[in-house]
C-alpha cells in the first residue's frame, strides 16, 4: 500500500455564496480522493460547482467549510501552489507580450533560476509546438495557440499536479486531439492531471477515472470502468414467439427477434426463463454505457445520488 | 519584494506597448514650445517665465492626475476581466505581491512621464532664459507624490468597484485632498453659512490625505524658498499614505473569492 499522499483530496467541501443578501449554494459537501498518476475527468452542468472546486483547490476561492488539500498541503497555502500548474478557463493573458517573455515572467513569479528558465522555456514551448511562434505576441495567437500557451505556463515551473478548467472549449476537434494527445503525453512524464470538461467523449477517451457533480454535489465517482458499468451490465438478443415473462422488459428488433438488458448476476436465470419458454438465444454480450448516458441520467434526476 | 518587481515589469511594459506614452509625447512637445508662445504675448513686460511656469506646472498636474486616474482604476480591473490574474495568483505569491507589483508598475509610468513632461519644460525654459532652472522639477515631484496617492486610491477602490466608480472616487480623493482651509472658512462657513458642509467638508479632509501639502507649485514659480527639510517631510507623508492604502487594499483584497 502506498503511503504517498492522494494528488487531491476535498473533503466535505462546502462554499456558499452571498450576494445582494442572497445566499447561494456552489459546493453542498464535496468529499473526492484523486489519487496520484491519473488523469482524472471532472465532468458537470454548468453551474455544478466544478469551477469552485478548482478555484478552491488552486487559492483562488475560500472554501466555507471543508478541506481542500494538494499532496497533502491545505490548498491555497505556499506548498499547495508550487506543486500545482493551472490553466484557467477562457483567459486572455498580457496578450501585449511575446510567448517566451511571458513565460519568463511566470518563470521569475514562480521562483525559477535565471538558468532553470532558460533550460524549461525552449523545453516547453517545444511541448507544446510553440517554439517557432516564440516571439510572436499573444494577441496574434489563435484559440487553440492560446490554449497550448496556457499549458506551457501551467507546466513550466515543473508542477506534479496540473489542474486544467475547460481546456478544449470552443476549439476545434483537430486542436481538441492535438490537446488531448499532448495531455497523455504529460501523464506519461508522471504528471497527474485534473481536467475539467464538458465534452464528456474526451474524458472517455482519455481519462482513467471520472467524476461527475451535479448542484454542488457529486453523483458519482471512480475509475471509468467502475462509472460505465463494464461488465455488469449484459445484452440479450433472442427468437421468440412472443414474450411470455412479464419480468423481463423484451424489445423487439425490426427483424422479428427480441433484445433485454440484464444485470450479469441474472444473466442465468433469463437464460433459464428464456429456454422453458421455446426462445432461442442469438446473442449475449456485456453492454458499457456511454459516459454522456451516465451523465444524463446522473444529472437530469436530481434525487439520484451514487458513490 | 522581487516578485513585486517582476510584476511591475510586466505591468509597466503593458503599459507602454498600449502606447499610453502618446499622450505624454504630445503634451512634451506642447511644453516645449509653451515659453516661446507666451514670450509672443508678453507685450514687453518680460514675465513669460513665470507665466510659462504657471501655465506648465498646472498643465502637468493635470495631466498627471488624469492619468493616474485612468491607469489606476483600469489596471487591475483588466486583470479581473480578462482573468489574466488567475494564472498568476495561482503561482506561490500573495495577493499583497500582486498589489504591490501595479502600485510600482503605476509609480514607474507616472514617473517616467512627469520626468519627461518635467524636463521639456525645463529644457525650453532654459533656451529662452539662458540658465538651468530646476524649480519646476521640485514642484513636479510634489505632483507625482499626489498623482501616485490618487493612483493608489483607484487601484484599491477598483478591487471592489468598477472602473467608472474607482476613478470617481479617486477624482474625490484628490478634491477633497485639495480643498484648503481657505475655501471651507470663507466659502463654506462665512459665505453660504453651512456648517454641516464645512463640518463635512473638515472631516472628510482629516480622513483623506491633505494633497495641498504637495501643491508647491506657487513658491517654485515665485521664487519662495521653502522650510528647510520641507520635501522631506512631504515624501515621508506621502510614502505613509502609499503604504496605509496599500495595506486596506491588502485587507480587502485578501479574501476575495475571484
Amino acid at each position: 500500500m502506498s503511503l504517498s499522499p492522494p494528488a487531491i483530496e476535498f473533503r466535505n467541501l462546502r462554499k456558499v455564496y452571498h450576494t445582494r443578501g442572497e445566499q447561494r449554494v456552489a459546493l453542498e459537501g464535496l468529499s473526492l480522493t484523486v489519487p496520484a498518476g491519473e488523469i482524472y475527468g471532472f465532468a458537470g452542468p454548468n453551474g455544478a460547482g466544478k469551477s469552485t472546486s478548482i478555484k478552491i483547490l488552486v487559492g483562488l476561492a475560500q472554501a466555507s467549510s471543508g478541506s481542500a488539500k494538494v499532496f497533502g498541503h491545505a490548498a491555497g497555502t505556499r506548498a499547495a501552489r508550487e506543486l500545482v500548474g493551472f490553466l484557467p478557463e477562457v483567459t486572455l493573458y498580457h496578450e501585449f507580450m511575446g510567448a517566451e517573455e511571458l513565460l519568463a515572467v511566470h518563470g521569475r513569479l514562480a521562483g525559477m533560476s535565471r538558468a532553470d528558465r532558460k533550460e524549461r522555456i525552449p523545453e516547453v514551448l517545444e511541448t507544446v509546438g510553440l517554439w517557432d511562434r516564440r516571439r510572436s505576441r499573444l494577441k496574434e495567437f489563435s484559440k487553440g495557440m492560446k490554449q497550448r500557451f496556457g499549458i506551457a505556463q501551467a507546466i513550466l515551473s515543473r508542477p506534479r499536479l496540473l489542474v486544467l478548467d475547460e481546456l478544449t472549449s470552443g476549439l476545434d476537434p483537430q486542436a481538441q486531439a492535438n490537446l488531448l494527445q499532448l495531455l497523455e503525453s504529460l501523464k506519461a512524464q508522471g504528471l497527474t492531471i485534473f481536467f475539467s470538461s464538458h465534452h464528456l467523449s474526451e474524458i472517455e477517451k482519455i481519462c482513467d477515472s471520472v467524476a461527475i457533480v451535479h448542484l454542488g454535489q457529486l453523483r458519482c465517482h471512480g475509475t471509468l470502468e467502475s462509472v460505465l458499468g463494464d461488465g455488469q451490465w449484459c445484452r440479450l438478443t433472442a427468437r421468440l414467439s412472443a414474450p411470455s415473462d412479464t419480468s423481463i422488459a423484451w424489445t423487439s428488433n425490426p427483424d422479428g427477434s427480441y433484445h433485454c438488458r440484464v444485470i450479469r448476476s441474472q444473466v442465468s436465470a433469463t437464460l433459464e426463463t428464456l429456454h422453458q419458454s421455446g426462445g432461442e438465444l442469438i446473442e449475449l454480450r456485456e453492454e458499457r454505457e456511454t459516459l454522456e448516458a451516465v451523465f444524463h441520467r446522473l444529472t437530469t434526476d436530481s434525487q439520484a445520488v451514487l458513490s | 519584494m522581487k516578485q513585486a518587481w517582476d510584476l511591475s515589469y510586466l505591468y509597466l511594459l503593458g503599459h507602454l506597448r498600449r502606447h499610453v506614452y502618446a499622450g505624454s509625447l504630445l503634451t512634451a512637445l506642447l511644453l516645449f514650445g509653451l515659453p516661446t508662445y507666451v514670450d509672443a504675448f508678453s507685450l514687453g513686460m518680460n514675465s513669460f517665465e513665470r507665466v510659462s511656469k504657471e501655465f506648465g506646472i498646472t498643465l502637468i498636474g493635470f495631466y498627471g492626475v488624469v492619468m493616474a486616474l485612468l491607469l489606476g482604476s483600469t489596471t487591475v480591473a483588466r486583470d479581473l476581466q480578462t482573468r489574466a490574474l488567475y494564472p498568476i495568483l495561482a503561482r506561490p505569491l500573495s495577493r499583497g505581491v500582486y498589489l504591490s507589483g501595479h502600485l510600482l508598475a503605476l509609480a514607474l509610468v507616472l514617473g517616467l512621464t512627469l520626468l519627461l513632461l518635467s524636463i521639456s519644460l525645463t529644457l525650453a525654459l532654459g533656451l529662452k532664459t539662458g540658465r538651468l532652472d530646476l524649480s519646476v522639477s521640485w514642484a513636479v515631484y510634489g505632483i507625482f507624490l499626489q498623482s501616485l496617492l490618487v493612483g493608489a486610491f483607484c487601484l484599491v477602490a477598483s478591487l471592489r468597484c468598477s472602473p467608472a466608480l474607482a476613478g470617481t472616487l479617486g477624482a474625490a480623493v484628490y478634491l477633497v485632498g485639495n480643498l484648503s482651509g481657505a475655501f471651507i472658512r470663507f466659502f463654506l462657513v462665512e459665505d453660504r453659512g453651512s456648517a454641516i458642509s464645512a463640518a463635512l467638508a473638515k472631516g472628510l479632509k482629516g480622513a483623506l490625505p491633505n494633497l495641498t501639502l504637495f501643491s508647491i507649485k506657487d513658491p517654485m514659480v515665485h521664487n519662495i524658498a521653502l522650510p528647510p527639510g520641507y520635501m522631506l517631510s512631504v515624501s515621508y507623508y506621502g510614502i505613509i499614505w502609499l503604504v496605509l492604502v496599500l495595506l486596506f487594499g491588502i485587507l480587502l483584497f485578501r479574501k476575495v473569492d475571484l
